[in-house]
């Protein structure tokens, strides 16, 4: 049989083999697909927005602090665009190599030929001999970002950056910890970079590339997102890409703005880098609405304002960019507020930080929202599907005893608004029976809005909480239903 | 939270998983050999996709995930590397005259048989009909890795199946 009719012969039967089954598979449930992506993605967005909602519980009013407002022409603005990457001047020929550190005491050898425009890299053998891994080819005539994973397991990616980029930040499908590393291919006009993976972080993937030449970020593909400088910081929106964050000499810090990670509030960027045994340095971003004006933040008592400016992001959001010291121990950003003026009114939103439910363990986001002098409290959890679930408390005219509100469904939590501190938690059923000895409770302040906000858990199934009973700092007891 | 972008994004993967999950069952299915493997791969690589979907072109959506899917399919051939199950390679005199079916079923059978990364590659270059240099980048190899493990894996299919021709004869 020859090769060639043989060839055919074989698909024909793979064909007919595969199509022989299809009566025999499984549907695909695409609901737990689509469910468990979400729940990844909300890991994700968890982990990377951990400024937003991890932010510090703050004890006591911050100290108030007005950012001198920058004027619009203070930051150097760069609009997304689909043109106007660097072009990078090659004057090297033949193969040019450079080994880059992978950030994790290794060293990846990569190798550009300038004459076929190839890209690869040679691994470490692991004591056999080394193994030589081909990345993929530039396109001829244009400038790019080319990567590729050369390895699985640890995760290598191995590519190229314009020469001119300064840093760059590799956006990871699991929001897991890498590192990276880069180093010169002399007279190419590229940078190579390692992208390195931990051991078990398996399945991490490098899905695109952030890069800055200093003065605005780009993606891989050489898109110019909205971007907007402050001396040698950038903050950046994605718009397409959804995501915000912050450029700084010492690193990268972004959230996801995509829908699926909307919930309402201003996204907020941090970056932040030990200066010395007494202080951190915080580089702050905040995205608010197009038109924002009077921006201007709150302070946590142990937080310095050392410059800030806000400028319009592009024609659908305002950014503030601010630079902070706060002392290597403080939690958070060191803003407690953000308060800005826009079309829709005048905004305060105070972070409370993040309530874990007793026994479920489930975190629940706290935020004071003030619109015109009227206050909610919005609670933030995720779902088993990942998409945020807020639910809002009308706290502007909170009576003595409070407003309860169920925050976890079928009864597993309650959380109560509160217009005093609470020193004493107690849960009751519907007939006033008080539930059992593993409730629990836990409590934040929302700063700048006079409440207190409570989570309480039966700590045990099929306990319906009807009532919450709360004895504040001035001793008196109150008790409280649902309305 | 604004849900419209999130029921647009569910519903255009909705498409996508409906349209292509056929073709990436019966690659899965003739890279394992099992029905149930194949399922649980390719919904592991629809998972990966749907978190990865804002940043899939439409038209490179199939070639992501069967990308994912092999690369998944490598991940479960290392974990359960002595646990997949060979099927028996027919032999001698003995067996009845060949039918198209038993046809199919032989192929499968000796496709089973090949090592791992021949019966990859074998798969995608003369089932998905990917080119040597798709399948090299699909496999992260060089296509030198595709011709060579191509070669071998068709080498062995061949003698098998012109020894069982030659034996119904």
């Amino acid at each position: 049989m020859s090769p060639d009719i043989f060839e055919d012969e074989l698909r024909g039967q793979l064909r007919s083999a595969a199509d022989a089954e299809a009566g025999a598979f499984l549907d695909i449930d695409t609901a737990s697909v689509i469910g468990s992506g979400a729940r990844i993605i909300r890991r994700r967005r968890m982990a990377a927005a951990g400024g937003t909602l991890a932010l510090a519980v703050v004890a006591g009013l911050g100290a108030w602090a007005v950012l001198a407002q920058g004027t619009p022409d203070a930051l150097d603005e760069v609009p997304a665009t689909q043109s106007g990457t660097p072009t990078p001047s090659a004057t090297a020929t033949g193969v040019v190599e450079a080994r880059v550190p992978d950030g994790a005491k290794g060293t990846v050898l990569v190798r550009l030929d300038t004459d076929r425009r190839t890209l690869s890299a040679e691994l470490p053998g692991g004591g056999a001999q080394d193994r030589a891994v081909e990345v993929g080819t530039l396109s001829a005539g244009r400038s790019e970002v080319l990567y590729g994973r050369v390895s699985e397991d640890p995760l290598v990616v191995v590519g190229v950056l314009p020469a001119g980029a300064t840093s760059f930040s590799p956006v990871i499908s699991e929001q897991r910890g890498v590192s990276t590393g880069d180093a010169e291919l002399a007279g190419t006009g590229y940078r190579a970079f390692v992208v390195r993976g931990q051991r078990e972080d398996r399945g991490t993937e490098v899905t695109d590339v952030y890069w800055t030449d200093g003065r605005a970020v780009r993606t891989a593909d050489g898109r110019t997102v909205e971007s907007a400088a402050m001396g040698d910081r950038i903050a950046y929106h994605d718009q397409q890409g959804g995501m915000f964050g912050v450029v700084t000499p010492e690193g990268w810090g972004n959230v996801p703005t995509s829908d699926d990670t909307d919930t309402g509030l201003p996204p907020e960027a941090l970056m932040g880098v030990r200066r010395d045994a007494s202080a951190m340095d915080t580089t702050y971003a905040v995205l608010l609405p197009p038109g924002a004006e009077d921006v201007s933040v709150d302070l946590a008592p142990d937080a310095t304002l050392e410059d800030s400016t806000t400028s319009a992001l592009g024609d659908r959001a305002t950014v503030m960019l601010a630079r902070l010291t706060t002392p290597p121990e403080s939690e958070g950003s060191g803003v407690t507020q953000v308060h800005w003026t826009d079309a829709t009114g005048r905004h305060d939103v105070g972070h409370a930080g993040a309530l874990t439910t007793p026994g479920s363990g489930v975190e629940i986001g706290v935020y004071g929202v003030t619109l015109d002098g009227a206050t909610t409290v919005h609670l933030v959890r995720f779902d088993d599907a990942g998409r945020p679930v807020v639910t809002d408390v009308d706290a502007s005219d909170l009576p003595a005893e409070g407003r309860l509100v169920e925050c976890l469904p079928d009864g597993g939590a309650v959380c109560a608004a509160l217009p005093d501190e609470a020193k004493d938690i107690t849960l009751l059923d519907v007939l006033g029976r008080e539930l059992g000895g593993q409730a629990g409770w836990d409590q934040v302040d929302v700063p700048g809005a006079g409440v207190h906000v409570v989570v309480a858990s039966p700590g045990a199934e099929g306990l319906a909480v009807a009532q919450l009973r709360w004895t504040g700092v001035d001793g008196r007891t109150h008790t409280l239903g649902f309305e | 939270m604004t849900t419209r972008g999130r029921a647009a994004r569910d519903e255009a993967f909705t498409r996508f998983v409906e349209q292509a999950s056929p073709s990436l069952l019966r690659t899965a299915w003739l890279l394992t050999g099992d029905h149930h493997v194949a399922h649980d791969l390719v919904q592991a690589a629809l998972v990966k996709t749907y978190v990865a979907w804002p940043r899939v072109r439409p038209e490179g959506a199939l070639a992501y995930t069967r990308k994912v899917l092999v690369n998944e399919r490598t991940d479960l051939w290392r974990r359960r590397h002595r646990e997949v199950v060979v099927g028996e390679i027919p032999e001698g005199p003995h067996e009845r005259p060949a039918t198209t079916t038993e046809d199919r079923d032989q192929v499968v059978r000796l496709l089973a048989a090949l090592p791992d990364q021949q019966r990859r590659v074998v798969v995608l270059r003369y089932y998905t009909d990917l080119s040597e240099r798709a399948v090299a980048d699909l496999l992260d190899i060089s296509v030198g890795s595709v011709k060579s493990a191509a070669s071998r894996g068709l080498a062995t299919l061949r003698a098998q199946l012109t020894t069982s021709e030659g034996d119904h004869r």
